[in-house]
């Protein structure tokens, strides 16, 4: 965002309040918090310090210390109370809670949301035309937040999209996202010593175990690094996929991207499945491996 | 110069809050700091200060200060209007809200989320909660100003116009609908169908069209509803063959007999051909397609052109 005297102003309206309930907290923070340098929150210090009430006179200015790199608001006038939420942040607050209410479990609290999503709504009235997709959660959903909270390991059968068959895994579960539509699971997977991220809906089954158990930790498996070339025309690729391309060039018609993935079974796979958009260049290797893949599953449609 | 105008806006923000009666221009200009120059500069700097006071939500408002003089106008701002107010949301709404804010801390819009979760960290009694076991929402980066833009203009009953498909649109914008990872604007061009737009295919900086002629949403309209009939209306049925104990993960979503060949018949629905090919070609020879002819035909033909180089 270009930082101007409006922003600024936002921002001094917002910094006021935060600091009075949060008294002491280091420039460091500050700037970090409301994502500018800290040059600039020492700007703002110091603009807020002459402004105040008609008077201006010291028991009419906003009074504050930031001395020794810590920040306190003494008296922040009629700043006391933070700024309204903006119609965005009322939108996307009251979808969350409709996410949110999809994650628990507990009546009572499913309750309290419903009545704050009608309270938001009639506030927020663009609230009414948005909406996000209803997830389904997944059968394991609620056995995996648990034992995140209780700091449990698990064994899962796993069912690996890129493999393709179900496999046995020990892992010890750290956080739960949702991307494109699923939920994955953030683990690390005891027996390569190596953070994996699962999708829930591929697990087929669950046992906990108890964090004393002696996992056999195996040594971590070699995951080879590859770089390969593609070239795509659809910018909506290189967005999606942005995890693992490090380079991308832009030419009239195409793309060149670099890319690296630690693995190749996927990468066989979703270069067959993108094979509309992408072109191998290199390795040698990836390019006949698609193409002998390729002409396997030809044979099917000629007889 | 711009930090000038920044403790002008303050002071006058802070000296409306502060007055229990509507100030005239003139005191304003008198009382606070800031305002300085000719009266007409003064007045155009008044003007202008209103006008970006606004744009922060900071309403300003007018009134009459004495009912003989009906042109003697006043200005005030009240807090209600403008800031949270201790009572208006309790503990455990504050404690829900700080949860479903968190929920966008990885997504693209978590700028706009951080910025509420500050505020409500400003409230009385700030909520410390522990959000390891909530999931984060993850979606496609985008511009969030593209965002904010349209849900003002939704709110506002304005047009919105943006490049999209290299075409310059005109839209009345009737909702927004976040779907696997994806946000999609659903709004309607003049004299054509309602339709759904990628908010990251938008190619240009997004506007709202400048007129006074607002427009007016269909009656009904849902677009939850609206959606669900848009995606039922393409869906068609196909017939795969998938090799035994593989293709596990479409397995679940359609229907399976198993035959003694080795290899099981899926029945399964899709909408988008071109994704659904995707789907397939994933599995390589584990799978081939007997019906549509369509599909079939569209796997071949990727098929050849990887064979064919």
């Amino acid at each position: 965002m270009v930082d101007n005297a409006i922003s600024r102003v936002a921002r001094a309206m917002d910094i006021i309040p935060y600091v009075l309930e949060n008294p002491g907290i280091s420039i460091e923070n500050l700037a970090a918090k409301f994502g500018v340098n800290q040059k600039q929150i020492i700007k703002d210090l110091e603009i807020i310090f002459l402004c105040g009430l008609p008077g201006y006179t010291p028991y009419e200015l906003i009074d504050l210390t930031f001395e020794d790199g810590l920040v306190t608001i003494i008296d922040p006038q009629l700043f006391d109370k933070p700024r309204k939420f903006t119609e965005t942040e009322g939108v996307i607050i009251t979808l969350g809670l409709t996410l949110l209410k999809k994650s628990i479990s507990d009546d009572e609290q499913i309750q309290s949301i419903d009545h704050l999503i009608n309270k938001l709504s009639a506030k927020f009235k663009v609230s009414l035309s948005a909406s996000i997709e209803d997830f389904d959660k997944p059968v394991f959903y609620d056995e995996i937040l648990r034992s995140i909270s209780k700091q449990v390991n698990l064994i899962i059968e796993y069912n690996s999209i890129s493999e393709d068959f179900v496999t046995r895994r020990t892992i010890k579960p750290m956080r739960v996202s949702i991307k494109n539509g699923f939920y994955y699971l953030f683990a690390t997977d005891l027996e390569i010593e190596a953070d994996r991220i699962y999708r829930i809906d591929q697990i087929k089954s669950l046992t906990e175990i108890s964090t004393k158990d002696d996992v056999k930790i195996k040594k971590e498996l070699d995951f080879e690094d590859f770089i390969f070339k593609l070239k795509v025309k659809d910018q909506l690729i290189t967005e999606r996929y942005r995890d693992i391309f490090i380079e991308v060039e832009q030419f009239d018609d195409h793309f060149l991207v670099k890319g690296r993935s630690s693995n190749r079974q996927w990468l066989y796979r979703w270069i067959l499945s993108h094979c509309s958009e992408i072109e191998v260049i290199e390795p040698q290797i990836l390019r006949t491996t698609v193409k002998s893949r390729a002409e396997s599953a030809l044979s099917h449609y000629q007889p | 110069m711009s930090s000038d105008k920044t403790e002008r806006l303050i002071n006058l923000t802070l000296g409306l809050l502060s007055s229990k009666r509507y100030l005239t221009k003139n005191e304003i200009f008198r009382n606070v700091a800031g305002y300085n120059g000719s009266p007409e500069t003064m007045e155009r700097m008044f003007e202008r200060d209103k006008d970006e006071l606004r744009g922060l939500g900071i309403e300003i408002e007018v009134g009459q200060i004495d009912p003989l003089f009906e042109d003697e106008q006043g200005y005030l701002i009240r807090s209600s209007s403008i800031q949270i107010q201790p009572e208006e949301f309790s503990k455990e709404e504050l404690l829900l809200m700080t949860m479903a804010g968190n929920l966008w801390k990885e997504s693209a819009l978590s700028g706009i989320s951080e910025n509420a979760l500050i505020k409500m960290a400003s409230l009385d009694g700030g909520i410390g909660f522990n959000s390891i076991a909530l999931p984060l929402i993850q979606d496609e980066k985008f511009n969030t100003a593209i965002f904010e833009k349209i849900i003002e203009a939704i709110l506002q009953n304005k047009y919105l116009t943006f490049t999209y498909k290299n075409k310059e649109r005109i839209v009345a914008p009737y909702g927004l609908k976040n779907t696997k990872g994806f946000w999609y604007l659903i709004a309607q061009e003049k004299d054509q169908e309602i339709k759904v737009f990628k908010l990251i295919r938008i190619q240009s900086e997004i506007g709202i069209l400048n007129s006074d002629t607002n427009f007016t949403k269909p009656k009904n309209f849902e677009i939850d509803s609206y959606l669900e009939s848009v995606l039922n209306e393409d869906q068609r049925e196909a017939i795969l063959r998938i090799r035994e104990n593989k293709v596990n993960n479409l397995r679940d979503k359609g229907a399976v007999t198993e035959s003694k060949d080795g290899w099981d018949t899926l029945q399964i629905s899709f909408d988008d051909l071109a994704d659904f090919a995707k789907d397939i070609l994933w599995y390589g020879d584990d799978i081939y397609v007997v019906s549509p002819a369509d599909l079939r035909d569209e796997i071949v033909k990727n098929l050849k052109q990887v064979v064919n180089g």
